[in-house]
């Protein structure tokens, strides 16, 4: 959900939050989507963006991307009890 | 801690306890079920448990020595390898219950390490298995803190023949193959750890000749690399 001063967090101290304000008016610079859209909160989109880089921000299949690709699982290891049985050679009992 | 495989309990069945689709059940509380009104310690693969002291230990050891001399390494032996026959069928058992998949199909090492789990969590130590020289028909298994040895302190001799025999039996059992174990190093003789060698019969006997011939567990381990 967007808040009424979108990208400022109204928990912050006092202080903190006066010296964030643009108290100057000066041309806020477009912010890129994160690397990992899914981390960054819905509510702290900035509005300045593009309408188009804004909605490219969001998430929308749900999966978290992935920046590198899934590693290949080491195949198991076939080794198993008749394998280390027929080391030792020698008759069954 | 001391555990004996189950035989048929003239006592009300003990109920399993809630959650039996987990299997890392290793904690103090998941695998041991105490009752209270019954007396009895129940592990979570249905095996009754005994608490005993190292006094205990130390008199089994000293009683048979004094009942059957230099002889008592062999009833040990035999006794542990009697409990590793019995062992590997109740084993198999609740392996096949508890992950759905027979002993014969399962990956060897998560075998193995599920079979001596159990034995860490009653204090029988930790353990490592040397698979390197499987090839050559001989494998080495470290033990770490055996109850036996750490009981009985500095002897200047090898003592766990319990565990040797419990080796011998299960895997004798397990493989189909006629199989010995050794203790060829010991804590009781001041090492930090003991190690046992399994194999067939010829390869423990050449390691019980070396031993006799005052040689180390990283000599006999050389010369059987030799053979």
């Amino acid at each position: 959900m967007l808040t009424l001063h979108p990208g400022r967090d109204l928990t912050q101290p006092l202080s903190a939050f006066l010296q964030g304000l643009n108290w100057d008016n000066r041309p806020l610079t477009p912010t890129l989507p994160t690397e990992d859209p899914i981390s960054a909160p819905a509510g702290m989109l900035p509005l300045t963006q593009s309408v188009g880089q804004f909605f490219a921000a969001f998430n929308w299949s749900g999966i978290r991307p992935r920046l590198q690709p899934v590693p290949e699982l080491p195949e198991e290891d076939p080794f198993t009890l008749d394998d280390f049985a027929a080391l030792f050679g020698g008759a069954l009992l | 801690m001391t555990t004996s495989t189950s035989r048929p309990d003239p006592r009300p069945a003990v109920t399993m306890p809630t959650g039996r689709e987990k299997h890392s059940h290793y904690s103090y509380r998941d695998f041991f079920r105490f009752n209270r009104d019954q007396g009895t310690i129940i592990d979570w693969n249905n095996t009754q448990n005994l608490l005993l002291s190292e006094d205990f230990i130390v008199g089994l050891q000293t009683g048979l020595e004094r009942e059957v001399g230099d002889a008592s390494a062999a009833v040990m032996y035999t006794i542990g390898m009697d409990w590793g026959t019995r062992d590997s069928v109740y084993f198999s058992q609740w392996y096949e219950r508890e992950y759905g998949i027979g002993v014969k199909q399962s990956n060897l090492l998560f075998l193995l390490e599920t079979w001596w789990w159990p034995f860490t969590a009653q204090g029988w130590g930790k353990w490592e298995v040397e698979t390197e020289s499987k090839q050559k028909g001989f494998l080495f298994i470290n033990l770490f803190d055996s109850m036996v040895a750490r009981t009985l302190g500095d002897v200047g001799k090898p003592v766990c023949h319990l565990y040797a025999g419990l080796f011998a039996g299960f895997f004798t059992a397990m493989t189909s193959r006629e199989l010995g174990c050794i203790e060829i190093q010991c804590y009781a003789m001041g090492e930090t750890y003991c190690k046992f060698l399994l194999g067939g019969q010829e390869r423990i006997d050449a390691a019980n000749f070396w031993i006799a011939e005052g040689a180390s567990a990283r000599e006999i381990e050389h010369r059987l690399h030799q053979l």
